[in-house]
């Protein structure tokens, strides 16, 4: 697929081949197709392959929804193999721990902190220990998100907490969420800067 | 040449048909195709036809009768779907098109949201017809193209198979130019359009010639290609999407790029002279495994047991044919409960299955759409679920099995699909069951889309709104209701009136998704927990809205209600109460 913009690739040389594999969890109608595609259109204007896979149909019924946005010089496979993605960014924690398999040993999880429970839902201490445990960077994302202006700018904060782990430079992750929202722009802009300064 | 887009594979098939000038639109609502009428009935208004049609029978019929006309129709549809067109599609390989025809078929391997995993490639190969399968979004977007092109040179219907990873991913496309559309006029030819025995065994002839045409075309296509120095030990034959993983573990491997079906035999002759060994990555059954066993000893796939006969291909099962090891996975060691997709807080289905649950019956028939969600704990009313509009008819079976107190199930946008030939069999053969049709205005499952009971186009005009009660009636059926889902008293009420008469008896829950846009949402409602006697009542509706607090009582999500009240009217001790709604 050859695009009019300078290919990383070919900045890079043949060696050295860039992938990044971000894989978006939560629940039906949290909005995580806006993170992915706030993600994968940054990814798409810097030069790279690009290749984002959604959950449609059962998700506005509150089930368990993913979406696989792999980002690289080249990319083939649709979906990222298990044990192979960089980053796992989570709108609920629960759903972060079911598809942790699927993030790399050096891999980032970027885990909101409110639970959305259902019938079984573990001991929340449960929850948050198995995370602490996975080196997951877990945090009230929905705070933030008022704290920014918009309860609805959830999944901006949680684009900023992953923007330092992505190979895209933050002035294209910006033009990305304003073309991405509908309304409320400060308030998202706020949003990711909140979460790309958590410690 | 225009910068990329990511577009999904369904949206570049949408971009292609605008491009190709096509005229007329037709689709019925299927997980993964349905995006694409979705995207041309926004563009569609005033420039061409875009319609949702009842059933995929009625629209496949109707772009054969636009592509008779002489202009360009484009027909879309799930795989499932295409069983309901069987009858036209066979018999539109006799009677070729004039105007380009092109039928989205949209497999589902894995079932992500279907009731089977059935392989369209069997049904076009049953036709005699080809078909185009791309690997990714572009492909989506030149081959709906070509397939115009092709279905003109060549007077056939052609089918684009798409499936669930290339509808619903969305990879960079490139769009091109708008062509005009084409001027329609019928020319009459009896010998090709009204098969008559007489007539229909010239075109069969005419179809056995085509086949030839059909493998030269194959042969020489840009969608396939072989990929091969040829000194490689591997070759990989890859069809559709698979070609995706193909790429991703077969470094070093001779790769056969399938993007038609039938495949090139020259191409694959060469590779299986060449290379020890041939691994077939093909989603679905193994139909070119098969073939490709003829032509080699050592062939690596499905029949030969390395990869699994169901499901889809997932890149952790291809991995291990490819020798690749995989990471150390991490683990978790929770327990973590299943979160299924379930009814909607507010969802007017809901309380007609809790009084269905405490009412005396012997079978509950289900059919397809949001309320086959029922079938779950804790309401766990559906005994069966087969097919769109299969209910009324099961129901009717059951009963002469010797069940007698009967119930079917049914949406009714399933209905007008194919519910209403089974309610007339069933009235006219003297079956004795309750139907109870969920009017929730609008087909929810696939995304919202309009029936004729609205009367609200795919475009967005309003047309003729059609009786749900004068279509019953018009059944023969003598006893008909409406009632308001909402309330648990006429629920109970319905049912009792119901179950004191004979024959087919049809209820009608008429209450709007709470999911439309403009539907109004009733004030949030509250547990009192001084009030709250922890009998859990409220907590065994399903409601996602509704969780057990650690003290065993209830308590409400007040983001996810939506003022619905059924909780309130089952509460004993009325302990459930509205309070204000905070903005």
């Amino acid at each position: 697929m050859r695009t009019n913009l300078p290919k990383e690739s070919d900045k890079r040389g043949a060696e050295a081949k860039m992938k990044c594999d971000v894989i978006i969890v939560g629940v039906g109608g949290q909005g995580i197709l806006l993170t992915s595609n706030i993600i994968s259109d940054a990814a798409l204007a810097s030069g790279f392959d690009v290749k984002k896979s959604e959950t449609h149909g059962m998700a506005q019924r509150g089930g368990s929804v993913v979406t696989h946005v792999r980002i690289g010089d080249n990319v083939n496979s649709i979906l990222i193999p298990k044990g192979e993605a960089d980053i796992l960014i989570a709108s609920e924690p629960v759903e972060a721990i079911r598809y942790i398999d699927y993030l790399g040993p050096n891999g980032k999880a970027i885990v909101n902190s409110i639970p959305i429970k259902v019938p079984g839902y573990p001991d929340i201490k449960t929850v948050m220990s198995e995370l602490e445990k996975q080196g997951a960077l877990v945090f009230d994302a929905l705070e933030l998100a008022k704290k920014a202006g918009h309860p609805l700018t959830q999944n901006t904060v949680l684009v900023g907490a992953a923007s330092k782990f992505l190979p895209m430079k933050e002035e294209i992750i910006k033009d990305s969420i304003k073309s991405n929202v509908s309304k409320k722009l400060e308030e998202n802009l706020r949003a990711y800067d909140l979460g790309r300064n958590l410690k | 040449m225009s910068q990329p887009k990511l577009l999904l594979g369904n949206e570049a098939i949408a971009e292609a048909a605008l491009e190709a000038g096509i005229s007329v639109a037709t689709a019925y609502p299927g997980t993964p195709s349905t995006e694409i009428l979705e995207y041309l009935s926004g563009a569609s208004k005033g420039v061409f036809h875009a319609e949702w049609s009842v059933n995929e029978k009625v629209a496949l019929e109707t772009a054969a009768g636009a592509s008779y006309g002489g202009v360009r129709a484009l027909c879309c549809m799930k795989h499932v779907g295409l069983n309901v067109a069987m009858d036209p599609f066979m018999t539109l390989a006799y009677t070729g098109i004039k105007g380009g025809l092109v039928l989205v078929v949209a497999d589902d391997p894995g079932m992500h949201s279907s009731q089977n995993e059935q392989d369209s490639r069997h049904l076009i190969n049953a036709a005699h017809l080809m078909l185009l399968e791309p690997s990714n979004s572009q492909e989506c977007h030149d081959m709906t193209l070509e397939a115009y092109k092709l279905s003109e040179e060549l007077e056939i219907p052609m089918v684009l198979r798409t499936m669930t990873r290339v509808a619903h991913t969305a990879t960079p496309v490139c769009l091109g130019e708008k062509q005009p559309q084409k001027t329609g006029i019928f020319q009459k030819d009896l010998m090709k359009y009204v098969m008559v025995p007489a007539f229909a065994r010239e075109r069969h002839k005419i179809l056995i010639s085509k086949q030839h045409e059909i493998m030269d075309y194959v042969e020489e296509s840009r969608h396939n290609s072989l990929e091969m120095k040829g000194d490689e030990e591997i070759g990989i034959v890859a069809c559709g999407s698979a070609y995706n993983l193909a790429k991703e573990f077969g470094k070093n491997c001779a790769i056969l790029k399938c993007g038609t079906y039938p495949i090139p035999e020259k191409k694959l002759e060469l590779l299986a002279s060449k290379v020890k060994k041939i691994i077939v990555l093909e989603e679905g059954d193994p139909i070119i495994e098969e073939k490709v066993r003829c032509m080699h000893k050592h062939v690596i796939g499905k029949i030969s047991g390395d990869l699994p006969l169901d499901g889809e291909l997932l890149p952790e099962i291809v991995a291990k044919v490819f020798g690749k090891k995989q990471n150390d996975l991490r683990k978790a060691n929770i327990q973590l409960p299943p979160r299924p997709p379930v009814l909607c807080p507010g969802c007017p289905h809901r309380a007609t299955y809790h009084i269905l649950k405490q009412t005396k019956k012997d079978v509950v028939a289900g059919d397809i759409g949001c309320y086959t969600l029922g079938v779950q704990k804790p309401l766990g009313v559906l005994d069966t679920c087969l097919c769109m509009g299969a209910s009324v008819n099961k129901a009717a079976g059951l009963n002469y099995a010797g069940n007698k107190h009967a119930y079917s199930v049914i949406g009714e946008s399933t209905f007008m699909h194919s519910g209403i030939t089974g309610l007339i069999n069933s009235v006219y053969n003297g079956a004795e069951f309750i139907l109870i049709i969920f009017d929730n205005h609008n087909a929810a499952m696939t995304g919202h889309q309009p029936t004729p009971l609205t009367g609200l186009r795919a475009d967005g005009t309003l047309g003729k709104k059609i009786d749900l009660v004068e279509i019953v009636k018009a059944c023969g059926v003598e006893h008909v209701k409406r009632y308001n889902p909402k309330n648990l008293s006429e629920i109970k009420e319905a049912i009792k009136e119901a179950e004191g008469k004979t024959g087919v008896r049809v209820l009608i829950a008429d209450s709007p998704c709470i999911m439309l846009r403009g539907v109004e949402r009733g004030p949030i409602h509250r547990v009192e927990k001084d009030a709250c006697i922890k009998c859990k009542a409220c907590t065994q509706i399903g409601c996602p809205a509704i969780n057990e607090t650690p003290e065993g009582g209830a308590s409400i999500n007040e983001t996810l209600c939506t003022g619905c009240t059924i909780c309130a009217q089952i509460c004993p001790k009325k302990a459930i109460k509205e309070v204000l709604r905070q903005k």
